[in-house]
């Protein structure tokens, strides 16, 4: 389990790490719409060395590969289920299987799409902390808050998850790491037995979950956190012209690129 | 059994920017039915050694000897190596998962395949060693059960599958004083009885002192000090590295200094007593 890096944050300086929170929310919003506008092999491969690019300049490279091993089965399923289940001109057979080439394309097609989703929402946290990243999404939910959102509970939420996921994986990897010490064999073929192993894997996570929940709200309400209060944030975020560079830029490119494709 | 740890070295999240030596060039032996304890500061390794002690880590370089055979050249030496090596973690009350205590403790021996009539037997004789009655406790559930007595089921589910060796990771951690010293006499029995090897990695040497034949002690990932144990908790580095000593042996220091010199170098409170009384004897 170790080395999973989905949803960590890699401290830095780098012109990424720089950008306010907010900035890179919404240019990963617009570069992860763009993702499904995207379809030419030619398109295709800009856009990966582009993200490759991102990935570099965020002083990040190293975590490229990583961060796609748990989006990796969900990828080899998409690719799979599209190559057998698709109808269409017959390209080769694995065995009786016919494989068709529309179906192996738009497994390729979907496949790589995950691969980019992935990559480009990873970055974002791989790039942002914790604190910044709840102060900018509350700050971008704050307009909704007039029809009754609960802006900052939203915020604070989805920075516990961001904050946990290390955590759970460390935990997963403990449990797992005692059970099989006592002969569990996670990776056996045996379906029956392997349902067995999961168990002992699952309830000892779970119980372990609510007890982390129970303290981490214990911890909190002795900080004094009350549920819609209004709270001022230590640091003060704030648009710079860097931002509204980079804001300019991905929308004027985005805004070419689509002109470009559909007029 | 008699284990071994030779020159062992490991490494973290190979190849990302999170890449950490774990531990460098280890070297550890325990023979046949000793007692080692295991200090060291928070990050110095003990944890990651432990883990290649029964093969839950494969070292990046170096092996693992169980009675001078390579845990890694088969998968059934591992096996072997998982069954032999009873791995108590820290907090082995947070892997429990049964919805009795019976089931909970035959899960070790079903899983490495002994038979349907030989592990109600089994079961009984863990619980007897830990202190659980059997006919009182097996049917009972593990969540309901009081914190040392959840911890007492999780050791009794390690000791269920037999081991020769057992390594624990700091065992008293957050016990009562009754439930630390109902678990020290557990494995002192185990030790004494039995002919068990115990690895024990602790921050509290005081409890252990007297009963650990050889005391290694782990730093940044390399063995800082190792040998028997009363001369290990002599060694000055000791507080240099900021780790506990015994009372007895900081008495002993600071008598030492004050030009007493104290004889057989003492690690409890006893000891020290009875040193301390025959040199006001000497004194008159």
């Amino acid at each position: 389990m170790e080395g999973i890096v989905f949803g960590q944050y890699v401290p830095g300086s780098s012109l990424l790490h720089r950008l306010d929170p907010r900035t890179k929310i919404i240019v990963s919003a617009i570069l992860l719409w763009l993702v499904f506008v995207v379809e030419t092999p030619a398109e295709f491969t800009a856009y990966g060395l582009f993200i490759l690019f991102l990935y570099i300049i965020g002083g990040v490279a190293g975590s490229f590969l990583k961060v796609m091993k748990p989006g990796l089965f969900l990828i080899i399923i998409t690719l799979v289920l599209n190559m057998f289940f698709t109808p269409g001109e017959t390209m080769f057979s694995i065995g009786p299987v016919p494989v068709s080439r529309t179906g192996l394309e738009n497994g390729l097609i979907l496949g790589l799409k995950i691969v980019y989703l992935i990559l480009l929402s990873s970055l974002v946290t791989l790039v942002t902390s914790p604190v910044r990243m709840t102060d900018g999404l509350e700050q971008l939910m704050k307009p909704f808050k007039r029809v009754g959102l609960p802006a900052s509970e939203l915020a604070m939420m989805i920075n516990i998850a961001l904050r946990f996921i290390p955590t759970f994986w460390e935990e997963t990897d403990k449990i797992i790491k005692a059970q099989k010490s006592r002969g569990a064999d996670f990776e056996s073929w045996h379906l029956q037995k392997r349902a067995k192993y999961m168990t002992a894997l699952l309830v000892p996570l779970f119980v372990s979950s609510f007890r982390k929940a129970d303290e981490l709200a214990m911890a909190m309400e002795s900080r004094g956190y009350v549920v819609g209060m209004e709270r001022t944030s230590l640091h003060k975020l704030e648009f710079r012209p860097l931002d509204f560079l980079v804001l300019a830029l991905t929308v004027t490119i985005t805004g070419a690129f689509v002109m470009y494709k559909y007029f | 059994m008699s284990i071994e740890i030779k020159n062992v070295s490991y490494v973290y999240s190979k190849g990302t920017p999170f890449a950490r030596q774990a531990i460098k060039g280890v070297n550890l032996r325990a023979a046949r039915g000793e007692w080692l304890a295991v200090m060291g500061p928070t990050g110095s390794g003990k944890s990651t050694m432990l883990q290649h002690l029964n093969g839950l880590l494969k070292p990046d370089s170096g092996e693992v000897l169980l009675d001078d055979k390579n845990i890694h050249s088969s998968a059934a030496s591992l096996r072997e190596a998982r069954q032999k090596v009873g791995l108590v973690f820290q907090y082995p009350e947070h892997q429990l998962f049964g919805a009795t205590v019976y089931e909970e403790i035959a899960y070790a021996p079903e899983n490495y395949g002994c038979s349907p009539d030989e592990i109600p037997e089994l079961v009984q004789r863990a619980m007897d060693t830990v202190g659980l009655g059997y006919d009182r406790y097996k049917s009972r559930q593990p969540y309901e059960l009081s914190g040392g007595e959840k911890r007492r089921v999780a050791l009794a589910g390690v000791l269920a599958a037999l081991p020769e060796v057992i390594v624990l990771d700091e065992p008293t951690a957050g016990l009562d004083a009754v439930g630390r010293q109902l678990l020290t006499e557990t494995i002192t029995r185990l030790n004494r009885d039995r002919g068990i090897t115990v690895i024990w990695v602790t921050h509290e040497i005081t409890e252990i002192a007297h009963l650990a034949e050889r005391l290694i002690v782990l730093n940044k990932g390399e063995v800082a000090i190792a040998g028997k144990t009363r001369e290990v908790l002599a060694n000055p580095m000791m507080s240099e590295l900021g780790l506990d000593i015994p009372p007895a042996v900081a008495i002993s220091r600071e008598l030492g200094g004050r030009g007493v010199p104290v004889r057989g170098q003492p690690v409890t409170l006893d000891e020290i007593r009875e040193e301390i009384i025959r040199l006001l004897k000497e004194k008159q």
